[in-house]
């Protein structure tokens, strides 16, 4: 049977008097990369934080590997544990050092012993070269740093898939090329991923499929070909553009690393 | 009555401890610093044994400290005489005991450590006996009435103080979470319960546990009964202003942080108790420590009921001419001088130094 890793189906959310989301579905198969993108305020966080249920969708089902997460009764902890997540801004645990950050998950949540978690979680933090920098605090590394660890934080509880909201946003520019290679890294080795981002570039390098939000409302979706080539809605020519000129320059910088990784 | 005999050596230890520990964890800052020490190259690190070696040092100062007055009583010389003995006996029983809890991890950091503990011992000693002597044969009425002070007041003042802070420290941090967390009641009970305690003078507080309700500590002696009261009344106090302490700590931890413990599958209470709390904890420090010298500083109401502690002992010895009494409160404001400033400016502003290397509590 071909049920999709990720399912979502006619999710409806709003805040108060404000419809957020109007029936978003999307299907996501395993080792898929799904890469989410439109304006500010079209409801992409929001998208991505029903699907972790921290914001419950109004309306509507999310199926986790067949299994209803929207459902009364569901254990929300224990689902969570397999919906990794990465955030805007890092959301570090301030107090713990990069090792700890990594295995408290494990620890805690998982129930790994200390060492047993300590070698997972420097796998991990080896994963987006950092095991060097395990013993430092959240404010020691620079914000491309944290923003791995953070990544490396989701890969150690070996999540069935990873969000990502905009996970370079909040960075300089000279730091982004780092982020993106870490997530191309273990896009390819087969993470399942839903990604918020502008990165054309990364966009193009891995997602197989992108989807265009506006409004609460799927736009558009199509490879990453479809939307460099031929896009058809107005909205999202327009918004490619804008995209252009704001975020050109930081396809260069992950093609670089890409070829210094070929060196 | 409790502790009579103990209290002095308690208090002196107790004193030692708390005056060596600050000064070996900056030594050892420094130290480590300068030789880039392949064990502790992290000040944290050095911090945390230092820590570990001077709690358990304080521990066993007071286990030995009474220990040593149960079994020795009688071979009581000048008492400052025996108080070294005692440290000695305690420096050695306390290598051991540290030695063994954290032989595996330390290694060669615990014997630095420790040799600068005896180093600092040693010079301790030695500025001790010559403070002592020089104070007694230039001041001998200062150093009396110093002595007498540390001797019969400063255990109380410090029992007091820290049996206070710590009754508040249990139902201040339950009423803050209660303010955050709880639901309508538990909110409408915890903020009740401030506005009632912050409302009532200290003093009527003490008086209300001490004569007004005089079963309430049936099962003790009188005179420690009056010692519970003031603890009581001080400890539900300091509970009122400690829950706002708290309060406004576990506020100010960026609710992302929740949020990214939540995303990792924590339970609510997981992600308090795990991330929220221990960032808390660290933030309320600076007020923590402003309350603490609040406490030890209004403890000094308990003389209104004749609890011993240092402000009724040096009354008493104040009460017998007019001179002696203006040198007693001289000498008793000082004392409570150096209770507070250095540990207010060591905790309140380092911490809050620290605080913003960890870039806690949204800058
Ligand atoms: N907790 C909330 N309460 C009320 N309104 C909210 C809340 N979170 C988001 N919104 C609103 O919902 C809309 C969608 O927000 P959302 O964060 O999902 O957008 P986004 O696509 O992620 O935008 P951005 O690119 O700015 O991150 C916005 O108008 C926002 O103001
Ligand atoms: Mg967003």
């Amino acid at each position: 049977m071909d049920e999709p890793l990720l399912r979502i189906v006619d999710v409806w959310k709003s805040y108060e008097d404000l419809q957020v989301l109007k029936g978003v579905s999307f299907e996501l198969a395993e080792r898929d990369v799904k890469v989410i993108f439109g304006p500010s305020g079209s409801g992409k966080s929001t998208l991505l934080r029903c699907i972790n249920m921290l914001n419950p969708p109004d309306s509507g089902e999310i199926y986790l590997r067949g299994d209803n997460i929207t459902a009364p009764n569901v254990d929300l902890n224990a689902i969570r544990t397999r919906i990794g997540m990465v955030f805007q801004h890092f959301n570090l645990f301030a107090h713990l050092k990069a090792i700890d950050n990594v295995s408290i998950g494990l620890r805690r949540v998982k129930g790994l012993e200390k060492q047993e978690a300590r070698r997972k979680a420097l796998e991990a933090l080896n994963r987006v070269r950092l095991a060097e920098w395990a013993d430092h605090y959240p404010a020691q590394l620079s914000g491309g740093q944290q923003q791995r660890v953070g990544i490396a934080r989701a890969l150690a509880m070996e999540p069935d898939v990873i969000l990502f909201d905009e996970p370079t946003s909040a960075l300089d520019p000279e730091l982004i090329g780092e982020v993106l290679q870490a997530m191309l890294d273990i896009a390819k080795a087969g993470t399942t991923m839903v990604v918020v981002t502008h990165e054309m570039g990364f966009a193009r390098a891995v997602a197989s499929e992108m989807i265009f939000l506006d409004d609460g409302v799927v736009i558009e979706r199509g490879t990453p070909e479809h939307f460099s080539v031929s896009p058809k809605s107005k909205r999202v020519k327009r918004f490619l553009n804008q995209l252009d000129v704001l975020y050109g320059s930081h396809e260069k910088l992950l093609k670089l690393s890409e070829e210094e990784e070929g060196k | 009555m409790l502790f009579q005999t103990e209290l002095e050596f308690i208090g002196m230890g107790i004193v030692n401890s708390i005056i060596i520990f600050p000064i070996s964890i900056y030594i050892m800052r420094w130290y480590s610093k300068k030789k880039d020490m392949p064990h502790i190259q992290l000040w944290d690190t050095s911090l945390k044994t230092a820590y570990k070696v001077s709690l358990v040092w304080l521990m066993v100062n007071i286990l030995i400290g009474i220990l040593f007055n149960t079994f020795a009583k009688n071979i009581t010389i000048y008492f400052l005489i025996q108080y070294y003995v005692y440290m000695i006996i305690d420096l050695f029983i306390g290598t051991i005991v540290v030695k063994s809890i954290y032989k595996k991890e330390l290694g060669e950091s615990f014997m630095f450590v420790f040799i600068i503990q005896v180093i600092l011992f040693g010079i301790g000693l030695i500025i001790g006996f010559i403070t002592v002597l020089l104070l007694g044969y230039i001041f001998p009425e200062v150093s009396d009435v110093f002595f007498f002070v540390l001797e019969f007041g400063l255990f109380f003042t410090l029992l007091i103080t820290a049996s206070s802070l710590l009754i508040g420290f249990a139902i201040g941090i339950s009423l803050a979470i209660m303010r955050v967390y709880g639901g309508k009641e538990l909110h409408w009970l915890s903020s009740g319960y401030e506005k009632l305690f912050r409302g009532i003078p200290l003093l009527v507080l003490i008086f209300i546990f001490a004569f007004g309700f005089p079963g309430l500590f049936w099962y003790l002696e009188s005179l420690d009964r009056l010692l519970a009261s003031v603890i009581m009344a001080l400890g539900l106090r300091s509970g009122a202003y400690q829950s706002q302490i708290f309060r406004g700590a576990i506020l100010s931890v960026n609710p992302g942080q929740m949020e990214a413990a939540r995303s990792v599958g924590m339970n609510k209470i997981q992600a308090f108790r795990h991330v929220v709390l221990p960032q808390a904890l660290r933030l309320a420090v600076p007020g923590w420590s402003n309350e603490y010298a609040v406490v030890i500083k209004d403890s000094s109401f308990a003389s209104a009921i004749g609890t011993f502690e240092m402000t009724f002992i040096a009354y008493i010895w104040g009460l017998r001419s007019v001179e002696l009494f203006t040198l007693s409160m001289g000498v008793v404001a000082v004392l409570y001088f150096l209770f507070t400033f250095p540990v207010t400016r060591l905790f309140g502003e380092r911490q809050t130094k620290k605080l913003k290397k960890l870039g806690m509590g949204g800058g």
